[in-house]
């Protein structure tokens, strides 16, 4: 071999070793995404059970729900910063990129499971102020008084639809039952140690509140307008 | 035409700022007659742009008057009205079959039929006029006037007050309103100019209103308002008033009328600086009575208010007027009072001073966890910087059905909230609950109750038994440092500590969420050091072992005051001078707690039963509770199991559990059963 041939085949080598290493590298970052599939059977189920204690008037102590579906994650991601394959010209950065990329197509069929657990006791306790609530709630989603908007909160449609007396404590009542959402979809997101869902959880509940809501309930599109189940 | 000259120097005495034209022409055989006035005003009134023509004819006088813009104040009432008629010259002027046309009015346009009629009788002049449209209702008045100016005016009527609301713009101009009014005005003066008497009478129905939110509404409302006035100087006089029916509502508030009828009654003043209502009076049955006065500035200013020796009942103050302040699900919303309370309050841009005498009042919640008996309070608050003090007494007490003795407690209020003037002690379960320091502030980010002080002596077999948690004998003595109470929550800044069973027990980080509310959420994390197990295994029937314990339970949940989660280890700790052993009793206890069925050879368990007790050389056990399942460890492990009693000497007892998970209600039955059938044995320590 000439001095000439065992350098490229010492570099080639070396390129191997180098795209083999950042591979590897890029294997270590595994990012977990909102499980947005978990989270919305637990929204249904979460959300069912909320209308249902709200219809019947009863209190009662919510029973933890057990939602364990697999969620679907990233596909592991390479730390490698993304380059443009045409600029590579080097036989370094094309074993690299295709080291990458095959170890890319080979950890994007794994998934890292994640479950929503809506089972800790903050979870609860916000859920049995959200049913107690809701009792409260529930005549005035009936009459049209109240209607959900589009974010998973709730607010004033039209008060004249109830009585003066019912009126009165109307204004205070959306007011405690939207800190109870929040609370509920915060508890949730901090039982699952990402408090940054809160605000993807609230979304998806905002979906369950409207799809699983009785006939005759009023809530707002995104755009702002009054609709009616 | 001496009738009609005779009319113009009254005018003229009207005027105030006067610019007459006036013009007399013939055309075509008639003759026309017109009187122009840029402005004529009297007091609270102004007309502007008046034209008022005259013609004569064959056919008959014709009159016309058309005014610009006619206002009240500085409202204006009408723009561009127009009457016009046939004019009766005969006997005075007479305006039958009058047309009249508003092309603004706060009924919106009008057209109306009516008569005006002016005459002579005697010395005095005599004016007419009723009028009747479908937007305005009907209005007939007379006005009567002697030679000098002296004049007595009579009207009544009826309209729709949606026009009266707004003409003196008793609502913001977007809110609905309707209902029918009658009305009733006399009034008398020295001149045309001033008006020296007034009475009038108002009888509302049907009065409704409602803003665009339709958070404020009133429904089906009647009242009744009658007063009197007389001008020496300044404008004084009386009004009453009588709600009979209907309901208002004024989020968060909604009253009906009682069924006899709500009084009010006060007398008035207007100033060139304000509105003044004083000496004023409410009678509301049901509720109480009381006086009250209000100083309104006419030229911007803050509203003051009074409300004098209101002598009211606690229920319906509380029910209608502090309970819909509550945040709905809160403890506060939970309440009814009852009693009475006698209060004056003053208020200038929000509360400014509160003086109360509350007498023989309780208070309970719906769902019991609260109950105060016997409550007296007096006292005085001033938003002005000024402390002031307060006394509050109670027979008795109970929170979550623990009793609490009689209470006397001096205060201290400042512009911020209270605090105490001297530490006081309440009586709680055989023992006291002594108050270092009790503070409230009433607003800003550190609102709330705060608290620091010891429990002395309190009895744990009491507290068990109302909590239904094991049976526990012996007291309890504790530290509080700090317990903070904002809304619906408590939390600590330092840890509980506990002097139980010769040891110490310090419950720090604590928190509870919705305290008193819907399923309260505590959280902590509580340490156990130098424990004598002698005295605790007494107290739970447990059979006899001695020795010192101490451990943790971090991370500790109770929901409903139930444990939903925790990671709890005890272990013993060699103490010189305590020994560490063991009866057979508390082997068998043990071994049902670890999953066993106590010790059942026939041989083994007649062979133990021959020692009272066993020496060991470790104890303890760990409990890892989440999502209803309790997993087990022990101060060991020996081959797959996990070691709660190791012994020592011989005869040597180990207790070794192999069923590491286990649901935790199973665990709390096991619990139960080992401190029911753990015989007591006598040990002779």
């Amino acid at each position: 071999m000439t001095k000439q041939g065992w350098l490229k085949t010492q570099g080639w080598r070396s390129v191997l070793a180098l795209g083999l290493l950042m591979a590897l590298s890029a294997c270590v970052t595994v990012n977990i995404y909102f499980p947005a599939a978990a989270a919305q059977k637990l929204a249904d189920q979460v959300v069912g059970e909320v209308y249902k204690a709200a219809a019947k008037g009863a209190l009662q102590a919510p029973v933890a729900p057990a939602v364990s579906a697999p969620a679907p994650t990233a596909p592991a991601r390479s730390a490698a910063p993304a380059t443009n394959s045409l600029s590579m010209a080097s036989p370094y950065h094309a074993a690299s990129y295709l080291l990458a990329m095959g170890f890319s197509a080979i950890s994007g069929t794994a998934e890292a499971a994640a479950n929503l657990n809506a089972s800790s006791p903050g979870v609860q306790s916000a859920r049995a102020q959200v049913e107690a609530l809701a009792t409260q709630m529930h005549p005035y989603f009936v009459s049209g008084a109240v209607g959900y908007t589009a974010n998973g909160q709730v607010t004033i449609h039209d008060a004249a639809a109830v009585s003066l007396p019912q009126r009165a404590p109307l204004n205070g009542l959306v007011s405690s039952y939207n800190q109870a959402l929040s609370n509920l979809y915060q508890q949730i997101a901090d039982a699952n140690g990402h408090p940054e869902w809160a605000g993807q959880i609230q979304q998806t509940f905002a979906q369950a509140w409207i799809s699983k809501a009785p006939a005759g309930y009023w809530y707002q599109s995104p755009s702002g307008q009054w609709q009616k189940k | 035409m001496h009738g009609r000259s005779r009319i113009l120097p009254i005018a003229v005495r009207w005027s105030m700022t006067l610019c007459l034209g006036l013009a007399i022409s013939g055309v075509a055989g008639a003759q026309i007659l017109e009187i122009s006035a840029a402005r004529i005003s009297g007091t609270g009134w102004t007309a502007q742009r008046l034209h008022a023509t005259l013609t004569t004819s064959t056919q008959g006088d014709q009159f016309s008057l058309a005014a610009g813009v006619a206002q009240a104040g500085k409202r204006k009432l009408w723009r561009h009205a127009r009457l016009q008629c046939g004019l009766q010259t005969a006997r005075g002027w007479a305006c039958r079959q009058a047309h009249l046309a508003v092309e603004d009015s706060p009924w919106g346009a009008l057209h109306g039929d009516g008569q005006v009629q002016l005459r002579r009788v005697g010395g005095s002049g005599q004016a007419m006029l009723a009028l009747r449209a479908a937007q305005f209702g009907s209005a007939r008045l007379q006005v009567q006037s002697t030679a000098a100016g002296q004049w007595h005016l009579t009207a009544a009527g009826s309209l729709p007050v949606a026009g009266l609301v707004r003409a003196l713009t008793l609502l913001p101009a977007t809110w609905q309103t309707s209902g029918q009014a009658r009305w009733q005005v006399q009034a008398r003066g020295a001149n045309w100019a001033k008006a020296r008497q007034i009475a009038f009478e108002l009888q509302g129905s049907q009065l409704q209103f409602s803003s665009p939110d339709g958070l404020q509404a009133a429904q089906g409302v009647a009242l009744q308002l009658q007063g009197d006035g007389a001008y020496t100087g300044q404008w004084h006089g009386t009004a009453r008033m009588r709600w009979t029916q209907g309901g208002v509502l004024w989020s968060p508030w909604y009253w009906t009328a009682p069924a006899a009828a709500l009084r009010i009654q006060t007398r008035w003043r207007q100033t060139a600086k304000a509105w003044q209502l004083d000496q004023g009076s409410i009678r509301w049955p049901g509720l109480g009575r009381g006086g009250f006065a209000l100083y309104r500035p006419t030229r911007g200013g803050v509203l003051r208010w009074q409300i004098r020796n209101m002598d009211v009942a606690m229920a319906p103050l509380y029910a209608n007027w502090i309970k819909p302040l509550a945040p709905p699900g809160g403890l506060a919303a939970q309440l009814q009072a009852s009693g009475h309370v006698r209060f004056s309050v003053a208020g200038e841009g929000g509360l400014s001073a509160l003086k109360w005498d509350l007498r023989n009042a309780a208070l309970s919640s719906s769902r019991g966890h609260l109950a105060v008996t016997g409550v007296n309070s007096r006292g005085a608050w001033s938003r002005t910087g000024k402390t002031s003090d307060a006394v509050l007494r109670w027979q008795s007490a109970e929170l979550y059905h623990i009793p609490a003795g009689p209470l006397h407690v001096e205060l201290v209020l400042n512009p911020q909230g209270f605090q105490l003037q001297q530490p006081f002690t309440l009586a709680l379960l055989g023992g006291d609950l002594h108050f270092r320091h009790l503070a409230a502030r009433w607003a800003g980010p550190r609102s709330g109750f705060s608290m620091s002080g010891d429990l002395r002596g309190v009895s744990m077999a009491q507290l068990t038994k109302i909590m239904h948690w094991p049976p526990f004998t012996g007291t309890v003595s504790a530290t509080i440092p700090e317990l903070r109470y904002h809304a619906g929550d408590i939390t600590t800044s330092g840890a509980l500590s506990a002097q139980v069973f010769g040891g110490e027990v310090r419950v720090g980080d604590l928190r509870i969420e919705n305290f008193l509310g819907v399923l309260p959420l505590l959280r902590t994390n509580v340490g156990i050091s130098g424990l004598r197990l002698k005295p605790l295994t007494d107290a739970f029937h447990f059979g006899y072992i001695s020795g010192v314990l101490s451990g943790d339970v971090k991370n500790l949940t109770l929901l409903d005051w139930s444990p939903k989660a925790f990671q709890a280890q005890f272990h013993t700790v060699p103490v010189h001078g305590v020994s560490q052993k063991i009866s057979y009793a508390a082997v068998q206890s043990l071994t049902r707690l670890g999953g066993g069925n106590g010790i059942s050879g026939f041989f083994q368990g007649m062979f133990l039963r021959m020692f009272k007790t066993f020496a060991y050389a470790h104890l303890g056990m760990g409990v890892h509770l989440k999502d209803g399942v309790a997993e087990l460890s022990g101060v060991g492990t020996e081959d797959s199991g996990f070691v709660i009693l190791q012994g020592q000497g011989l005869p040597r007892v180990d207790i070794v559990g192999y069923n590491r998970r286990v649901d935790w209600d199973e665990l709390l039955a096991r619990l139960k059963t080992a401190m029911h059938s753990g015989a007591q044995v006598g040990t002779g320590e």
